[in-house]
């Protein structure tokens, strides 16, 4: 399990050649790939949230498989993959969005399929889309530029760029070493201010938790 | 390819147990060192209806290969791997941090499967015999902390092509203790690590 600190923003198409270009620069460094399909997970059956039921115990949530894109491949022709889930982010006044997120790592044999897999689990796909872009990394951060790609023909959901910065903190009662990384958030933030508003986003955006307590 | 077999014995008494690792012992093995394996035990939630036929999903996983577990669902083989391939990372698919796939089902899919048992195998030996042809690995199994069984399993590293055959002639020359061997498969085709997982849950008699 790792903690998750990050800012968002979101940038507009004309202004991503000048931001990639400024980002060059901060970190010195030529922008890495970043390019994968996701598949969106939901429990086949969502149970209704009913007050004091026994139900009302348990959470069902979405789960996210991340894999490298490769255009040439069939869903089913994806043999690794990373199974994502993550809790909703801290409540409270925060300087970041913090949240919770553990990850596992998949591997497929040549007759398994992934949906049929996550189908005997419980689960269906429920959205499917490409992230690409860019990214770069200053210091212990991680800076992300993308688009969401969708549909067949992988079209851009919005022609505007979305940005997230994050720090992966792997001890999380590290409180020292959490304090370090939201310090090194935030001096981003500063350094970025005017070309880029970095903000939290909404947290309940960000929830994974499905039919019930909604 | 390596094929694998489960012995579950029958009426396994500290006698017996010792009688056994003297067997081995005669045929002057290569000690490999302990090892530790824990099977849970899921159940559907009544509540949440994964769907299916099987009421149950099981989860093997080693001590001694950290991160690694064969989950079992439907007839469905689920491997995880704590060594994330380069091409995930390179992509940015990956947070960098592997958990088991247990942890996930016990945190985030609570609503369709439930945590029932966990059968745990402590402090076993294993041994390497035949120049590296049979690798047996003996086990005590606790279950709530009692001592519930005595497991051992078997390996086959040979180029035999009826490595299920060869165990089986392992177990009646070496004069085995009595009880149920299994060596059944998950699939049409034999599939490791899969089948060790059906192997598990096959002679510990937990499917239902």
């Amino acid at each position: 399990m790792v903690q998750q600190l990050s800012l968002f923003a979101k940038v507009e198409a004309n202004q991503h050649p000048l931001l990639t270009k400024v980002l060059s620069t901060l970190t010195g460094l030529p922008p890495h790939k970043l390019e994968y399909l996701s598949l969106l997970m939901v429990p086949k059956n969502i149970v209704k949230y009913e007050p004091n039921s026994k139900n009302a115990q348990f959470e069902q949530h979405r789960l996210k498989l991340n894999t490298s894109f490769d255009p040439s491949k069939q869903k089913s022709d994806y043999k690794e993959w990373i199974l994502q889930a993550t809790d909703i982010p801290s409540a409270g006044k925060r300087k970041t969005l913090t949240q919770n997120l553990v990850e596992s790592c998949i591997v497929l044999n040549e007759s398994q399929n992934i949906e049929s897999m996550f189908d005997k689990l419980g689960y269906a796909v429920e959205k499917e889309f490409v992230v690409r872009g860019q990214r770069w990394c200053y210091g212990n951060v991680v800076i992300k530029v993308f688009q969401v790609l969708v549909g067949e023909e992988r079209t851009p959901l919005d022609s505007s760029y979305v940005v997230k910065c994050f720090v992966n903190v792997d001890k999380t009662t590290d409180v020292e070493l959490l304090q370090r990384s939201t310090q090194e958030l935030l001096s981003l933030k500063n350094e970025l201010t005017g070309l880029i508003e970095l903000e939290i986003p909404d947290r309940n955006s960000m929830d994974s938790r499905i039919g019930i307590r909604k | 390819m390596v094929t694998t077999a489960v012995l579950l014995v029958q009426d396994a008494s500290p006698n017996s147990i010792t009688t056994f690792h003297d067997l081995i012992s005669n045929e002057i093995p290569k000690v490999l060192g302990r090892w530790s394996f824990d099977l849970k035990i899921f159940k559907q939630n009544v509540h949440g209806s994964a769907g299916g036929d099987s009421q149950f999903l099981y989860d093997l996983s080693f001590d001694n290969e950290q991160g690694k577990s064969i989950t079992v669902v439907n007839g469905e083989a689920i491997v995880t791997t704590n060594d994330i391939p380069e091409g995930l990372i390179d992509s940015g698919c990956s947070n960098g941090a592997a958990d088991s796939l247990d942890h996930i089902i016990q945190t985030k899919l609570q609503g369709l499967w439930l945590l029932r048992q966990t059968l745990k195998g402590e402090n076993g030996n294993s041994y390497e015999i035949r120049n590296g042809e049979f690798v047996i690995k003996a086990i005590n199994v606790f279950l709530h902390g009692n001592f519930k069984n005595f497991l051992i399993m078997m390996e086959y590293h040979g180029n035999d092509v009826d490595g299920v055959g060869k165990l089986e002639r392992l177990v009646e020359e070496l004069g085995f203790p009595k009880g149920k061997l299994s060596t059944g498969s998950l699939g049409t085709s034999p599939q490791q690590p899969a089948d060790l997982a059906f192997q598990y849950t096959e002679a510990l008699n937990v499917q239902r």
